[in-house]
């Protein structure tokens, strides 16, 4: 009997030491996690967008928030079965709920510099920017739905829940208005993301495109159908020339429409687009091989012309060059310009690789006939003395 | 008029020596210029060489990469305009212009050297950081594709604009066929960059878990059902609250497990946002409507009960509503999440802004509404406590 009550005795204070062993872990594990969520709070408040270290401050803020989240897992995990609530652990709930209100409402405000980022960004540095803000907005809201789950867990084992409720309320209050207000600071950072977020599809510009190309063939049958002679070199090299600057026009015309929606847009990419882009890049190839043609001409009949006709004919030949030039890169840059920000790159990827070769192909077409042309041309400026 | 002819003279020479000191000072000026972005381009690819794109820096030096990129085009832009004609060619200007074109490929090679680390990087990144080195790859191929051609289409301008080309014309030649090869090879480099950045994309479209919320709204409707058509007796109230709550564990471990998905696939892909999946998030978010309906009813009916039931029954009941509260937030959080991970990890936001935007509000007003009949639970259940004293 007296074995049987020294044995009682026995467990009760191993279940009490226990008991007051893991209340104290569970305190003092509180208190470290506001301690790590205080710090988290003056992370964020050094933060300022713009600046050239922003995407940078963005990710390792989001590093620090898991590694929180990841802390308050731990601690909800090791809530002991029995808790014994006091009113320190209490404080630390508020606590935690109240600065991850204020961590929320930081982003939120951080998301509205970012929307500032705007005039004197590029676009590639506030769409890193706005991605990092959006992983960030994700984390917080889970770092703070995870706060509050270990506070329901924390009362769902709380053996005292009768001596503390008020004190219980008004922590479960707070904690309820807080994540209300954090969705609220979180609905508005995403939506400030999502304001930046505008697309535009390609097809706007398959008109223009098609335009483009059908005046490139124009010029490209008229120049196949012209021989030069030492009487019209001239003349209709200079006729080719304002087609060739029209066409120049044109293209820099949509290049710039392009590259100043690439500024505020991202691209949904049309497919027809890209068969535009590499058809072009086959008519401008078509272009300076016609262009070859002449520069082979001009230097046979060079003996036989004009040197006024000559000089203005390899003038307005070096001009031709330098335009089809123009036209041949800027085609190319297009294509690259939209798939920098383009929306559906994935679904994508194998159409955009596919065009990206016809006009590597053409583009290697067109400089060596540029190139044929410029050198027969110069070598007739110089055998010439022009 | 001797006098004069000999003044006309002195004033042409004059003229001829100052319009030749201009030429000469342009010329300084032009391979000076030259000379300038030579520096630039140097600088930029020592920045690229020395840049680790999995280092946690990347993206702000990636950023300024692209910075520096766009400095040098303008300045090629700004000489490009300023171009007159009456330029003579010099081989000093001949060959800046040779070693900016190489400096041009140095850079292409460079950007191509990034993309063969950001592959073996992906081995470990994550979508996001991926995602973050392709657009970035992308970038710097537009920003040195630029690059090249400007480069060539200044050349070519200072050809057109040149007085001395019968002069200067071989070592002409030899800078042409240099310019070409060298756009040639740049733009091939640029192009197997581009490919290795897009053999990286990993896409799906966020339809591909319209199951799993179908799921979910089916079976969390079910639980709706069964939690509204358990009538509370105070006799089996313990048992019938503890069946209840193991029931809304199974189904928050569901939501998880949906929740674990999304999740996984985030460390892997990208998404496609669809108006559909949309509709399924916001109706997943509803579907908790069901049972905070239900919950709210429980409060009542403990309420009306709890004075027949003994200490011993409502002691465990109430433990368990707390155990069903604080679930069905868990459910509620982890379906909020899943619309935040998701709008994280997608392409096209902006072909989707409107229906995201209403999706989220729709989302957070049902989230609320569950945590207002959560606190009211909860509320119910620590008075209780208090009244019975338990």
């Amino acid at each position: 009997m007296l074995f049987a009550l020294f044995r009682s005795a026995a467990i009760s204070l191993a279940l009490l030491f226990m008991s007051s062993s893991a209340f104290a872990s569970l305190t003092t594990d509180l208190q470290g996690l506001v301690t790590q969520l205080a710090a988290i709070r003056t992370q964020i408040d050094a933060i300022q967008i713009p600046s050239t270290t922003a995407c940078v401050d963005l990710k390792s803020l989001d590093t620090s928030i898991k590694s929180f989240t990841l802390n308050v897992n731990q601690v909800t995990a090791a809530i002991p079965s029995t808790v014994t609530l006091t009113t320190t652990d209490l404080t630390s709930l508020d606590n935690l709920s109240t600065l991850a209100l204020a961590t929320a409402t930081d982003a939120s405000y951080l998301s509205g510099q970012l929307r500032n980022l705007d005039d004197v960004a590029t676009v590639f540095e506030y769409r890193t920017a706005m991605s990092a803000m959006l992983r960030l907005s994700d984390d917080i809201g889970t770092m703070a739905d995870r706060i509050l789950e270990m506070a329901d867990r924390i009362l769902v084992m709380s053996t005292n829940i009768g001596t503390m409720a008020d004190r219980i309320l008004l922590t479960q209050r707070l904690q309820n208005q807080n994540i209300a207000l954090i969705q609220s600071a979180m609905l508005t950072t995403q939506t400030n993301m999502v304001a930046l977020s505008a697309s535009l599809s390609t097809i706007g510009y398959n008109l223009s495109l098609g335009q483009l190309q059908s005046d490139t063939e124009a010029l490209s049958f008229q120049m196949g159908g012209i021989s030069l002679t030492s009487s019209n070199m001239a003349s209709q090299l200079y006729l080719f020339e304002t087609s060739a600057a029209l066409l120049v026009a044109s293209t820099n015309s949509l290049y710039a429409l392009l590259e100043q929606n690439s500024t505020n847009l991202s691209h949904y990419i049309n497919g027809d687009t890209l068969t535009l882009m590499g058809d072009l890049s086959v008519v401008n190839s078509a272009l300076a091989s016609a262009l070859d043609t002449y520069a082979q001409q001009i230097n046979t009949l060079a003996p036989l012309t004009n040197t006024v006709v000559l000089s203005d004919a390899t003038s307005s030949m070096l001009r031709l060059t330098a335009d089809i030039g123009v036209m041949s890169g800027r085609i190319m840059e297009m294509v690259d310009k939209i798939i920098v920000m383009a929306d559906n790159i994935g679904v994508m990827s194998d159409r955009i690789v596919e065009t990206e070769q016809i006009q590597q192909t053409n583009l290697v077409l067109t400089q060596n006939s540029l190139l044929s042309a410029q050198s027969v041309t110069i070598n007739v400026i110089k055998n010439m003395g022009l | 008029m001797k006098t004069f002819s000999s003044r006309s003279i002195f004033q042409s020479a004059l003229l001829f020596g100052a319009l030749m000191l201009q030429s000469v000072a342009a010329q300084a000026s032009l391979s000076t210029d030259l000379q300038a972005l030579n520096s630039q381009s140097v600088t930029l690819k020592s920045y690229l060489a020395s840049t680790d794109i999995a280092a946690n820096d990347a993206c702000a030096r990636l950023v300024e990469a692209d910075r520096l990129a766009r400095v040098i085009i303008d300045g090629i832009a700004a000489i490009d305009q300023g171009l007159t004609p009456g330029i003579l060619v010099d081989t000093t200007t001949l060959n800046e212009l040779d070693a900016l074109s190489g400096n041009n490929v140095s850079l292409a090679n460079e950007a191509l050297g990034l993309s063969t680390e950001l592959d073996t990087f992906s081995t470990t990144a994550d979508a996001f950081a991926i995602k973050d080195g392709l657009t970035a790859m992308l970038q710097l191929s537009d920003d040195i594709g630029t690059m090249a051609d400007r480069i060539g289409e200044m050349a070519d301008k200072i050809l057109v604009m040149s007085d001395n080309i019968g002069l200067m014309a071989d070592r002409i030649l030899v800078s042409q066929q240099l310019q070409s090869q060298n756009l040639q090879t740049s733009t091939n480099t640029l192009l197997t960059t581009q490919s290795n950045a897009l053999q990286l994309v990993a896409v799906a479209e966020d339809s591909s878990y319209n199951v799993s919320f179908d799921s979910l709204i089916a079976n969390g409707g079910l639980l709706a059902a069964r939690m509204s058509s358990v009538v509370l007796n105070p006799f089996t109230l313990n048992t019938q609250l503890a069946t209840v709550a193991t029931d809304v564990r199974t189904f928050l471990d569901q939501v998880k497990a949906v929740n674990g998905t999304i999740e996984v696939d985030g460390t892997n892909l990208t998404l496609i946002q669809t108006a559909d999946a949309l509709t399924k998030l916001t109706s997943t978010a509803a579907m908790l409507n069901g049972l905070s309906t239900a919950l709210n009813g429980y409060v009542v009916a403990l309420g009306g009960i709890q004075a027949m039931t003994t200490s011993t029954k409502l002691k465990p009941s109430l433990k368990s509503m707390l155990q069903i509260s604080a679930d069905i937030g868990g459910m509620a959080n982890r379906i909020l999440e899943m619309a935040d991970q998701i709008l994280a990890m997608a392409d096209n936001i902006g072909m989707q802004a409107d229906q995201i935007l209403v999706t989220q509000t729709a989302m957070n007003g049902s989230v609320a509404t569950t945590q207002f009949s959560i606190l009211n639970a909860q509320t119910a259940v620590i008075s209780l406590i208090v009244l019975r004293n338990l």
